[in-house]
């Protein structure tokens, strides 16, 4: 034993007596190992940061698209939506009786690069990460107005947004998007708790606030075509005063009644246009009348045009085809848009465009330009979600529901296990991975060649050494222990200095790779894999240190055979 | 200390040693014997094989022929692991030039060479801190790494390395040719006066009569080699 220690600490001096060259090694193994226990690290932890995405959903449904694709684009938001899921089937599959819940998701939209994802309230119940963790509010809570917003982790830190911060959105991707919704300001409602996830780098918003904000949108448009007849609208104006200060009693009532059709219409086509306006102005009353009773206000306001226009000369447009419909909200939509107008117009006045007609032919209009919009970009359109999260009652069903989900008729849609995506997709990198291990290991091999080099570079002056330590009686197998020492104690400083490097650089690299894909590696760096490599790198360093070890036994036995001897 | 040192330090009997080939033999020694704690000036010429001598005293070497005892001990019979075994605890060897590890502090190379022969440099540690004073090292030189030390000092500490381990046999390899005079003569004063009080064999190789004179007993190479002058 003691002999043992008399051989590490010769080994020991006998590196700190070589210090440039052994430094040198040093350090080409630190770089070679760091670089084969950081491929090994990245490979570990981006399959178990991939795989730990999303648990507890058992299927996502989209649109029918590569398997891959759904994955990257409902779980990572990698990639644009190409076709939607339609309003219906999203209720087709609920209704399914193995169906325990579902969570649409809708995507389009950004804020500041981030994205934006338009879902109900209960995905904040529903996403599973980890090991079935549920996400976590830090403050806050999920939003629950139309016009509230939760901000993921990095959104939060990265841009600054605390509760009760208000921000717009954008359509598209990017600071590149040309369309701004600058009309519509949404205010921060809560702000999620770190998961390592791609959910800390989205903002998430109701699907209403999505189809609003696309309604808004068109509104716009609305705007510039109804700017002729402003003698009527000044008629209408003068009517509106009236209706200001009529404010009915039956207002509340008919609020409430009106928001129940607002959701009904949510299903039907027909009432689309309408309960656009009639959400967006919703949404804009608030912002325009603060401190004023708002739902009185636009909804006696409502009534009021209700009953005027029995004497109204637009009576008969108005009343058209909407006749037998009417229940007094579809007027009141019609007049939302000018409700909004007219406020916007108390500061421009010769925006006073719209009148009750016009505004309804632009409400037809407007579903043209919709469309056209939505072809021309790809935000999924209103009534449509880009992906649905499925839970079911028991996983045992999964199989079931995915081919009733592959099979629907009306509409083509893909099924896919997150689980089974994931690993997929796992293995389309699986290819490069294992270069990477390949080339790191070669990287390290080269790196012990020229730790050998250097060993056999100084045998010359070692010669001298052995023959002392042959003198004094030292075996020829001390000799062969110190040069494969010698070795290993390079090696050791070497993978000592690779941990901490590769400690560093976790640190460093967290900071990128969160902002570029919601992962975050572990600085746990000691697992099973990469103890099989480094258990393979110190035997690959014995192995090697046997061709310096075998030449110096060899001087050590041929003992001062040069001529200098005699 | 001592070995009861009533064994011939030395029996060499027809050896005969050649580097292979078809070259002639260096060597060829029909006999030799030194006595116990004989101490023996062994002159010979550059190219003699005096150094090759030494190592097959020392057993660093094996004869073609022939056999080497010492210490009653047939040291070209053993096998590597026992010869070494046997070099480290009962034979002392001092070099011309190198003798001493360059990156070790001089305590360090006399420890080495301790633990080799007793298997314990701790036992030994105080008995070398004594021998480094007996030849006039500085203790403070001790910690100091060898190869700061000036040659004169590197062959007093290569002594203290030799005798550490209170060998029965000294082998001593022109250690006075790296020396200016000065230092050669106290040099051998020295070697003289740590050895006078154990019963340590000796065999003192140079090339240089002169140093002879010191010596009770002497012997030329090339008297005992049959092979001088056939090269």
């Amino acid at each position: 034993m003691s002999t043992f220690r008399a051989l590490c600490s010769v080994a020991y001096q006998s590196l700190l007596y070589r210090f440039g060259g052994v430094a040198l090694a040093t350090s080409a193994v630190a770089i070679s190992v760091f670089v084969l226990l950081s491929v090994e690290h990245v490979r570990h932890e981006a399959r178990s940061s991939f795989a730990s995405t999303v648990s507890n959903v058992d299927l996502i449904v989209g649109a029918r698209t590569g398997e891959i694709n759904l994955l990257l684009l409902s779980i990572f938001r990698i990639g644009n939506p190409t076709a939607n899921v339609s309003w219906e089937s999203v209720e087709a599959l609920s209704e399914q009786q193995q169906v325990e819940w579902v969570v649409p998701i809708s995507l389009g939209d950004s804020h500041r690069n981030f994205r934006v994802v338009g879902t109900t309230a209960e995905f904040f119940d529903r996403y599973k990460y980890g090991q079935s963790k549920p996400l976590a509010f830090d403050t806050g809570r999920p939003f629950d107005a139309t016009l509230d917003v939760v901000v993921g982790s990095r959104v939060a830190s990265e841009l600054g947004y605390s509760l009760g911060d208000e921000l717009t959105l954008s359509h598209g991707m990017a600071d590149t998007s040309f369309t701004h919704h600058d009309q519509v300001t949404f205010s921060v409602s809560g702000v999620l708790a770190t998961t390592g996830t791609p959910v800390d780098n989205a903002l998430f918003v109701s699907l209403e606030a999505i189809e609003a904000i696309h309604a808004d949108e068109t509104s716009h448009e609305e705007k510039n075509d109804g700017q002729n007849s402003a003698h009527e609208n000044e008629r209408k104006e003068h009517d509106e005063h009236a209706a200001h200060e009529q404010q009915s009693v039956h207002a509340d009532e008919h609020h409430d009644g009106h928001e129940g059709d607002e959701h009904k219409n949510a299903h039907s086509d027909d009432h689309h246009d309408g309960h656009d306006s009639g959400e967006h102005q919703n949404a804009h009353t608030d912002d325009h009348h603060e401190g004023h009773d708002n739902d009185e206000h636009q909804n006696a306001h409502t009534d009021d045009h209700h009953d005027e226009h029995d004497n109204d000369e637009h009576h008969k447009a108005h009343t058209d085809d909407h006749h037998d419909e009417h229940e007094g909200h579809e007027q009141h939509n019609a007049h939302a848009d000018q409700h909004r107008d007219e406020h916007e117009g108390d500061e421009q006045e010769s925006q006073h465009a719209d009148d009750h007609h016009d505004g309804h032919e632009d409400h037809e209009q407007e579903s043209a330009h919709d469309h056209d919009h939505h072809d021309g970009h790809d935000h999924p359109p209103v009534g449509t979600v880009t992906a649905i999260l499925v839970g079911l009652d028991s996983a045992a069903y999964t199989l079931q529901i995915q081919r009733w989900v592959n099979e629907f008729k009306d509409e083509a849609l893909l099924a896919i296990l997150p689980g089974f995506a994931l690993a997929q997709l796992w293995g389309l990198v699986g290819g490069v991975e294992n270069v990477l291990r390949g080339i790191s290991a070669l990287v390290f091999i080269s790196a012990l060649f020229g730790l050998n080099a250097m060993m056999l570079a100084s045998m010359r002056e070692r010669k001298v050494e052995i023959e002392i330590l042959r003198s004094i009686g030292a075996p020829s197998l001390f000799i062969v222990a110190l040069l494969v020492i010698e070795s290993l104690l390079i090696v050791t400083i070497g993978v000592l200095l690779a941990l901490a490097s590769l400690l560093g650089a976790i640190s460093f690299a967290n900071n990128l790779l969160a902002s570029e894909l919601g992962l975050a590696l572990s600085l746990q760096i000691l697992y099973p894999s990469s103890l099989i490599a480094l258990a393979l790198i110190y035997l690959t360093t014995f192995v090697l240190s046997l061709v310096p070890a075998w030449q110096a036994y060899a001087v050590a036995r041929s003992y001062s055979s040069d001529p200098k001897a005699t | 200390m001592s070995h009861e040192n009533t064994a011939v330090a030395i029996d060499v009997k027809e050896l005969v040693f050649g580097f292979g080939g078809n070259t002639p033999p260096v060597l060829n020694i029909p006999s030799w014997k030194v006595e116990p704690n004989q101490r023996i000036f062994l002159q010979g010429d550059s190219g003699s094989g005096k150094s090759t001598l030494l190592s097959l005293l020392a057993g660093l070497r094996t004869p073609s022929s022939g056999t080497v005892n010492v210490l009653d001990t047939p040291i070209s019979q053993l096998s590597g692991r026992k010869r070494d075994a046997f070099r480290a605890k009962n034979i002392g060897v001092v070099f011309q030039h190198f003798n001493l590890i360059p990156f070790l502090s001089v305590l360090d190379n006399v420890l080495l060479a301790a633990q080799f022969g007793s298997g314990s440099a701790a036992a030994l540690r105080s008995h070398a801190l004594e021998l480094l004073q007996r030849v006039n090292l500085d203790p403070g030189l001790s910690t100091r790494k060898a190869e700061e030390l000036s040659i004169g000092q590197q062959q007093r500490v290569a002594i203290v390395r030799a005798l550490v381990n209170s060998p029965a046999l000294l082998l001593v390899d022109e250690p006075t040719s790296a020396l200016d005079y000065a230092n050669k003569t106290s040099f051998l004063s020295l070697l003289n006066e740590v050895l006078e009080d154990t019963n340590c064999a000796m065999v003192f190789v140079s090339h240089d009569p002169s140093i002879g004179d010191m010596f009770e007993h002497r012997v030329a190479l090339n008297d005992l080699n049959q092979s001088a002058g056939t090269r």
